[in-house]
């Protein structure tokens, strides 16, 4: 592994409703980074700037070594895409977007791209007009995979597929950064995906970075801690990154779970999955 | 580039087969229409029905979020544009072909034709679409392609506006308000063809600030 495929540093983008503020995260070469928040929290916000499809009002992005701003087609070669939905003329035929695409990417593999519409069961010959939204996600993906990138950037590629297909997916995308060299920043909501694969996770909420942590980092020490009110209010408020009141409990998030059991032995502290996190910042109260 | 103007070509596909259709009936309209005033007409009109598919073709792609997906590829927003300019050249010279094939087609029935008249539906209807297309892409670039008809038809309209009054300008040399006069044509094709540049450049620039 060497360097970034990715620098965030400071992005800031202004919208009349929204602003995106002061983003930074890195994506290191040969790693999954998988980037979370709930619907408008800034996530396509984000893939938009880094891909250079808007202007930023302030920060620094570089892709693959080279300044966003500055990005030349040789570098865009290198670069694979999947926006949420289709983007292809839904008059083309797979086979049609293959004459659309050999004639663009200098990389493009044919025979790559006719084995991946094979195992991914995509008929070349049918106008995308037919596809079902998952068809349509699967031919990005083939598309994305056909001229061998080596950073895919990725906004809810695997939403509207089934979970068999999507298992295979998540499988061609482990396999994609095996070689340490190549790297995936992928945005989704079904973050039991993101578990799987992702070795980074950037969490952003409401236009803010909340973190951008090691997966595992997440997953090995975060917890909940599960109290009634007198217990809650036991809990040093230092240790309380986000809390929620439910019916009959609180659920309290902290960073470091086995620390959390020792100092508070009548609480149950369990294991705090990626959703939960999210769940706690979004809809908790955060200290 | 190529694969551009591959795209572009099959985003209009079904448009264009229905406009080959209508200009290849055109084409053999002087064996029955024996009014030889009209075939100019007929021939501006072929030459303008390729063009007016490209408010649909721009519009499916901005439905179909090509637009956005066609900036991460490994091209320049230059080559894009490039490329969209190249199908309105193609599309404006099939237009050309289909009249050609219309004039074949007149001196094939044998009857007289007055050869500048011929060449006055070839000019108008060159101005006619390149004028309008000039306008109409800058112009759905910068507000979208959901009003595209309009567009093109407030185009066209501008179009024969500026027609008018390039005939109406050189009224004091043709001795009236000629549309028809060779060098009223030739002025018009003039400034089409000098427009079509003008408004690539514009493109471009409204390409390079625009949001996907």
């Amino acid at each position: 592994m060497s360097g970034n495929a990715l620098t965030v540093s400071g992005l800031t983008k202004k919208y009349e409703a929204f602003t995106l503020s002061d983003i930074s995260f890195e994506v290191p070469k040969g790693t999954i980074a998988g980037l979370i928040g709930e619907n408008g929290a800034g996530k396509s916000t984000t893939l938009n700037a880094v891909l250079g499809l808007i202007h930023r009002d302030k920060g620094e992005i570089s892709v693959l070594g080279s300044p966003v701003e500055e990005l030349q087609p040789e570098v865009r070669e290198n670069i694979g895409v999947v926006f949420d939905g289709t983007n292809f003329s839904e008059e083309l035929t797979p086979g049609k977007l293959n004459r659309v695409l050999r004639g663009i990417y200098c990389s493009w593999d044919e025979e790559y791209f006719f084995a991946l519409l094979k195992k991914l069961s995509l008929p070349a010959a049918k106008k995308i007009r037919s596809f079902s939204k998952g068809m349509k996600a699967k031919l990005s993906i083939a598309v994305a995979f056909a001229h061998h990138p080596g950073l895919l950037i990725l906004d809810e590629a695997t939403s509207g597929l089934d979970p068999v297909v999507r298992d295979d997916i998540l499988d061609m995308f482990l396999d994609f950064v095996q070689d340490e060299e190549n790297s995936i920043l992928v945005s989704s909501h079904i973050t039991g995906d993101l578990e799987k694969i992702a070795d980074y996770i950037i969490f952003i909420h409401e236009g803010r970075l909340i973190f951008s942590k090691p997966k595992d980092e997440l997953l090995e020490s975060y917890g909940i801690v599960k109290c009634g009110t007198a217990q809650f209010e036991m809990i040093d408020k230092q240790e309380i990154i986000a809390c929620r009141k439910l019916d009959y409990e609180w659920q309290v998030l902290v960073a470091d779970r086995n620390s959390a059991r020792k100092k508070y032995p009548k609480a149950m502290v369990i294991p705090a999955s990626i959703d939960e996190i999210m769940l706690l910042y979004v809809k908790g109260e955060n200290q | 580039m190529n694969g551009l103007i591959r795209n572009n070509f099959y985003s209009m596909e079904s448009n264009l087969k229905i406009s080959f259709i209508m200009a290849a009936g055109l084409a053999f309209s002087p064996l029955i229409i024996k009014n030889a005033a009209i075939y100019p007409a007929i021939i501006a009109v072929q030459v303008f029905l390729f063009v007016v598919n490209t408010g649909t073709a721009l519009h499916a792609d901005e439905v179909a979020k090509w637009n956005k997906f066609e900036l991460t590829l490994p091209v320049k927003r230059n080559t894009i544009i490039g490329a969209k300019y190249i199908t309105f050249a193609a599309l404006i010279l099939c237009g050309l072909f289909t009249g050609l094939c219309t004039a074949i087609c007149i001196s094939l029935t044998g009857r007289t034709w007055n050869f500048l008249s011929i060449l006055w539906g070839y000019e108008y209807g060159l101005g006619l679409s390149v004028i309008s297309v000039s306008l109409m892409y800058p112009v759905i670039l910068k507000i979208g392609t959901e009003k595209n008809e309009l567009i093109l038809l407030l185009s066209a309209f501008t179009a024969v506006g500026l027609m008018c009054l390039t005939a109406a300008a050189l009224s004091p040399v043709t001795g009236e308000m000629n549309l028809q006069h060779p060098l009223v044509g030739a002025v018009i094709v003039s400034i089409a063809l000098l427009m079509f540049p003008v408004s690539f450049v514009i493109s471009v620039n409204i390409h390079k600030n625009k949001e996907f």
